[in-house]
């Protein structure tokens, strides 16, 4: 568009500050006077401390955050550490590829849903045991092992990991996409050094700080994920966040007050841990630079383990949703056996009628959150050509500030808020949450690639045709439209996996693929669990192919789009 | 007629001038060159008149096309066409569905017609359904020239559209653009910084 009428897109980045920043302040402003002894909707009006010292008194507070900071950093850590390792001997190298292909659905299915089939897979009646007896392990009956939900947490850190191995290698492999890295490579390797440790000495010391921002929304996620932990986590005690929620929906409301204490420990808690990893971020690659320049030089070290990693990632995944299918077709299946007794298409056939409202409920407020993110996302980068970039890069960087804040810290005030506004329990108060965590995304994914549109074309475009709204649409949404179609798949994906949003702010009015299942999880029928999860990681599975699909393959030929778009 | 009179531009909030005011005519069918080197404010100088100006510059003084100030008007109604030294042509269309897109409201048969007419003109006929991507660099230049000429400017504005081209087509390709803007009798201006591209006897401004 032209210069003129570029101003009223002011309108955008106004409009997704208010959407994104309302409901995090207001949340956090509702969930900070509760703490002190005030929510007068429910009748509380004594400002006091007592929920804060019911918080530290309570036998299981000390226990619960050791458990929530403990799994959170260990899980987020070995991730990023097993995606450096992948990265630094597989990233394009022939395997790379393959590896691309075989990682991408695992982001796209929701973490819950790869938790939920991990427990299929490692429960004592699981399928690994299942494989191993009787013959090996003597056993006829399920052991009582805590072999999931164990007491450490080391379950729940497996299935965290699992889930964001892929993530960071993606988002690493985009960051060292934008380096110069073939040709680090090579002075590096004719230097002596062999190819790992040119990475692990060059590469990611300049890797590190482009990361920062997903490393420190997986952190925060990771200690204060809900609904995983409530699937595979300890459950005496649970992690924080799981207690806390579990205070907020207490039967007896004056536990609402120490659950908003306890929420605000817990942003605390995971504050000092991103301060941690900034801090740590910093100074490691001060201290390891003796380590950098120390001249050492070694052979090039075996690829196999990390092939070996990858393998073993994938198979645990893929497993996970082979017994998922297995147990939506199974009718009787006793342990030890490897293969159901009897087979049966009933449940799918009963699936109609159990899971047709999650599944269109699901499917309506994944489609409206990241539609509408989709469009306050590209009114905002529209505006950042027409306004002073380096300022609007700052502000966009406030986009991202609801992946830094568990999402049970402010999901309660949001409630007390939207009740007074009458929002809450409707379509439109559940979907403005869930686009609180979708747009971010949504926009990640997006900015780079709109950003490096070739915006001549679309001068170009105008100085033809005369019309510059007609042009965007034809020049400049055609030509990105595979990037569009994916940031929407993404947005999608994020949006189906939301459980505490809908919980929150649904106030018990909507049941989602997600919230069904992880419900169901916790001793419901396994066959109808296994449906739910085949549902709820199918859907983002379809629009990413979709997404994948919806352009005519003329319209984007890896040459004109290397070329002109990503210059 | 292009007037350019004390046209100048500067950063907005900042005293100073990318360049000294500007003053010339250019007359219908004449191409009139702008020179200077790297990073003088020539492609500021086509953004100013093209309308494609970014919010960082202010412009100052007038240019007047055919009676009209151009500065008052958005881009899109300023009737001025813009080739750059990349063709720009939409990967995402074939070479007619290029020109179609600059062709106005006209009937399918009358584009078709047109579409052949010039392309036959480029010595390109039968080209129509062709790729964009399995054009030579020659043809998608000549494809992008036809492209901004079936827009009907009142004025074409050239930003070193030659300095991509190899050496051997870049005389030839020079010869059609100058043809061609003779041919629609409108205006032009180009900026370069090599005195080969500049037709003989064409009015030639250093920008300082």
């Amino acid at each position: 568009m032209t210069r003129i009428d570029g101003r009223w897109l002011g309108v955008f980045p106004a409009l997704t500050l208010l959407v994104m920043l309302v409901p995090l302040l207001s949340g956090l402003w509702y969930t900070l006077l509760p703490s002190f002894g005030y929510l007068p909707s429910l009748g509380f009006e004594q400002w006091s401390l007592q929920a804060w010292q019911a918080l530290f008194a309570h036998p299981l507070t000390l226990q619960a955050s050791g458990l929530s900071v403990l799994s959170g950093v260990l899980s987020s850590g070995l991730a990023l550490i097993s995606a450096l390792y992948v990265l630094s001997h597989c990233y394009h190298r022939a395997s790379w590829r393959w590896l691309q292909r075989a990682f991408a659905p695992m982001l796209a299915v929701p973490h819950v849903a790869l938790a939920i089939g991990l427990v299929f897979l490692l429960a004592p009646s699981g399928w690994v045991l299942r494989s191993l007896s009787p013959w090996l392990t003597g056993f006829s009956y399920p052991p009582l092992w805590q072999s999931v939900q164990d007491p450490y947490g080391l379950s729940l850190v497996l299935a965290l990991w699992l889930k964001e191995l892929p993530f960071l290698l993606f988002m690493l492999a985009v960051a060292a996409g934008q380096m110069p890295l073939n040709a680090s490579l090579a002075v590096g390797q004719s230097l002596g050094y062999s190819r790992a440790q040119v990475w692990w000495r060059v590469i990611i010391p300049q890797l590190l700080p482009r990361v920062r921002l997903p490393m420190l929304a997986v952190l925060a996620f990771a200690c204060s994920v809900v609904d995983v932990a409530q699937v595979i986590g300890p459950t005496k005690p649970p992690t924080l966040a799981v207690l806390v929620w579990q205070w907020f929906s207490h039967s007896d409301v004056s536990f609402r007050l120490m659950g908003a204490a306890g929420a605000l420990w817990l942003l605390a808690l995971i504050g000092s841990v991103l301060l941690v990893y900034l801090w740590l971020e910093r100074h490691c690659l001060r201290w390891s630079l003796g380590w950098q320049l120390n001249g050492r030089r070694h052979r090039p070290r075996s690829d196999k383990p990390a092939g070996l990693l990858v393998t073993a990632a994938m198979l645990l995944a893929g497993l996970a949703m082979v017994v998922m299918l297995i147990w939506s077709f199974a009718w009787r299946w006793r342990f030890p056996d490897m293969l159901p007794q009897t087979w049966q298409l009933g449940t799918w056939q009963q699936a109609a009628e159990f899971a047709y409202s999650p599944f269109s409920q699901s499917l309506l407020l994944a489609l409206s959150s990241a539609l509408l993110s989709l469009l306050l996302c590209i009114g905002c980068l529209e505006y950042e050509l027409h306004s002073d970039r380096a300022r609007a890069l700052r502000w966009s960087k406030l986009f991202y500030l609801p992946l830094l804040v568990p999402q049970v810290a402010f999901l309660f005030g949001l409630q007390v808020q939207l009740l007074k506004w009458q929002l809450d329990g409707r379509w439109l108060g559940v979907i403005w949450a869930h686009t609180v965590f979708v747009l971010p995304y949504v926009f990640l994914s997006l900015a780079d690639n709109y950003r490096g549109f070739e915006q001549r074309y679309m001068q170009a475009a105008v100085s033809l045709n005369h019309r510059p709204l007609l042009s965007f649409v034809q020049i400049k949404l055609a030509m990105l439209a595979k990037p569009i179609a994916v940031a929407m798949a993404v947005g999608f994906s994020v949006s189906i996996a939301q459980y505490l949003p809908t919980l929150f702010i649904g106030a018990g009015r909507f049941s989602t693929l997600t919230t069904e299942a992880v419900a169901l999880a916790s001793g419901g029928d396994r066959r109808i669990t296994a449906v739910m999860v085949i549902l709820q990681s199918l859907l983002p599975l379809l629009v990413f192919s979709l997404a994948q699909l919806t352009t005519p393959k003329r319209v984007f030929k890896p040459f004109s789009w290397t070329f002109h778009v990503r210059t | 007629m292009l007037e350019l009179n004390q046209l100048s531009i500067r950063f907005s909030g900042d005293a100073r001038h990318l360049f000294s005011p500007l003053s010339f005519e250019v007359a219908p069918g004449e191409v009139a060159a702008v020179m200077g080197p790297s990073g003088c404010g020539k492609s500021t100088l086509l953004a100013a008149i093209a309308g494609t100006l970014s919010r960082c510059f202010t412009p100052s003084g007038e240019i007047v096309l055919n009676q009209r100030q151009l500065l008052e008007l958005p881009q899109a109604r300023r009737r001025v066409g813009i080739l750059f030294q990349d063709d720009l042509l939409f990967p995402h269309f074939n070479v007619e569905q290029n020109l179609r897109f600059a062709l106005g409201d006209v009937s399918r048969d009358e584009a078709e017609r047109r579409i052949a007419q010039v392309l036959e003109q480029a010595e390109l006929s039968g080209y129509q359904q062709r790729d964009i991507g399995h054009l030579s660099g020659g043809q998608r230049a000549r494809v992008s020239v036809l492209r901004s000429l079936l827009a009907e400017p009142e004025l074409l504005l050239l930003d070193e559209p030659f300095s991509k081209l190899d050496k051997a087509l870049r005389a030839q390709f020079r010869e059609f653009v100058f043809a061609q803007i003779k041919a629609m009798n409108i205006p032009a201006l180009l900026v370069t910084h090599d005195h080969d591209d500049v037709p003989h006897g064409a009015q030639v401004h250093a920008l300082q």
